[in-house]
């Protein structure tokens, strides 16, 4: 089945950037149905289309595709949450993550959050969230570390935060988990 | 001898004119933004042939004085806004147009008025939201950065002179779907 599949482009100033593009696409075997300053739209038979292979072609003319960037920003911001709740992260006092997350991309908090929503499909809270949580689970079983020393150690308030969250999204107790993986220790933790 | 074009905005212009001249057996010195050094005059014929094929991708080639000196005051704007090296930032645009040129500012602004019905002033604004508007779409900067990289003494008059050209405010702009830019020789 075909599809339409749209990239961005960054560096189109004229409509010779959009025939040179169009040209250069072609010689890929590849035809634009639509090719505006800064976007172009193909059709694809695909899943989807080698990014690579076009990067490179149209690199030697001053372009680049805009979606990588992108790709690559939350990438990052994947990584800083991975990195700040790995359970060896020295929070400072009101520590917030957006705040970091500002001063580490300089830029709006907005931005990079609906970034991340748009491509992850989950927003950002949650897939922090998320990881929290798993993240408990692991050094809940897999460590003897106590539950204030894990709620200390991923920046929760208070004991009765992380339990409340930690019911929210298992539906199960803390300890109540503690006990049944226990019981279980072959089960692998979910990342 | 130098042909000047008009319309020619970035490097791609520059390889499509290329191809244009070897396509035509011209040979050249240097070709820069609305610029080509032939090595030695072209025939009549050659000439006519070179500017309708040039026509068909939307350059002109300009035989009188005035238009040609008009065209190097837009393509120097176009140069320093959009393919900008750093250096020549902190100078002021008639300083360093009169530098390039090799003219009085004053006839250079009476003359681009004259013939494009705006001021240069009036055009390096319209050049520059057009470089704004770029970045917004390509939504990596913000409006602050922008307003620094663009040389911009503050966000507020970023803003300010955006919602004059554009009639509506950077953010609303970024809400835009559809038809956002113009092609540069078309500012």
């Amino acid at each position: 089945m075909q599809q339409e599949f749209r990239f961005f482009i960054k560096g189109m100033v004229c409509h010779r950037c959009t025939t040179v593009i169009s040209r250069t696409l072609g010689q890929l075997g590849i035809t634009p149905v639509k090719a505006t300053l800064g976007e172009v739209t193909i059709l694809t038979t695909d899943s989807e289309p080698d990014q690579a292979v076009i990067e490179k072609a149209l690199q030697p003319l001053g372009f680049s595709l805009l979606e990588d960037r992108k790709v690559k920003i939350v990438k990052e911001i994947r990584s800083l949450v991975q990195q700040v709740y790995s359970g060896a992260y020295d929070f400072p006092d009101n520590f917030r993550f957006s705040d970091l997350l500002v001063k580490q991309f300089h830029r709006e908090y907005d931005t990079l959050s609906s970034l991340f929503a748009l491509l992850e499909q989950q927003t950002l809270e949650r897939y922090i969230i998320n990881y929290r949580i798993e993240k408990v689970k692991e050094l809940l079983v897999y460590t003897g570390t106590s539950i204030s020393d894990i709620a200390f150690r991923l920046n929760y308030s208070s004991v009765a935060h992380l339990s409340r969250q930690f019911k929210q999204h298992t539906g199960l107790t803390l300890s109540h988990f503690r006990d049944i993986r226990k019981e279980r220790t072959d089960v692998v933790v979910a990342s | 001898m130098t042909l000047y074009i008009k319309n020619m905005v970035c490097d791609r212009c520059i390889m499509v004119v290329r191809e244009q001249l070897d396509e035509a057996g011209l040979q050249y010195r240097n070709i820069q933004l609305g610029e080509v050094e032939l090595d030695s005059p072209p025939t009549q014929d050659q000439v006519e042939h070179l500017s309708v094929k040039l026509a068909s991708l939307g350059f002109e080639i300009l035989d009188d004085q005035r238009s040609a000196l008009v065209n190097q005051i837009k393509s120097t704007i176009i140069r320093l806004i959009h393919n900008r090296g750093n250096e020549e930032l902190n100078k002021k645009m008639s300083v360093l147009l009169s530098e390039k040129l090799g003219r009085d500012y004053h006839f250079l602004s009476t003359l681009f008025s004259s013939i494009e019905g705006v001021t240069i002033e009036k055009f390096l604004i319209l050049q520059r939201i057009e470089r704004v508007k770029e970045l917004l779409v390509y939504d990596e900067m913000t409006l602050n950065e922008i307003a620094y990289e663009l040389g911009y003494s503050s966000v507020q008059h970023l803003s300010q002179q955006f919602r004059k050209v554009t009639g509506m405010t950077p953010s609303e702009f970024r809400q835009l779907k559809e038809n956002r830019r113009k092609p540069l020789d078309q500012v």
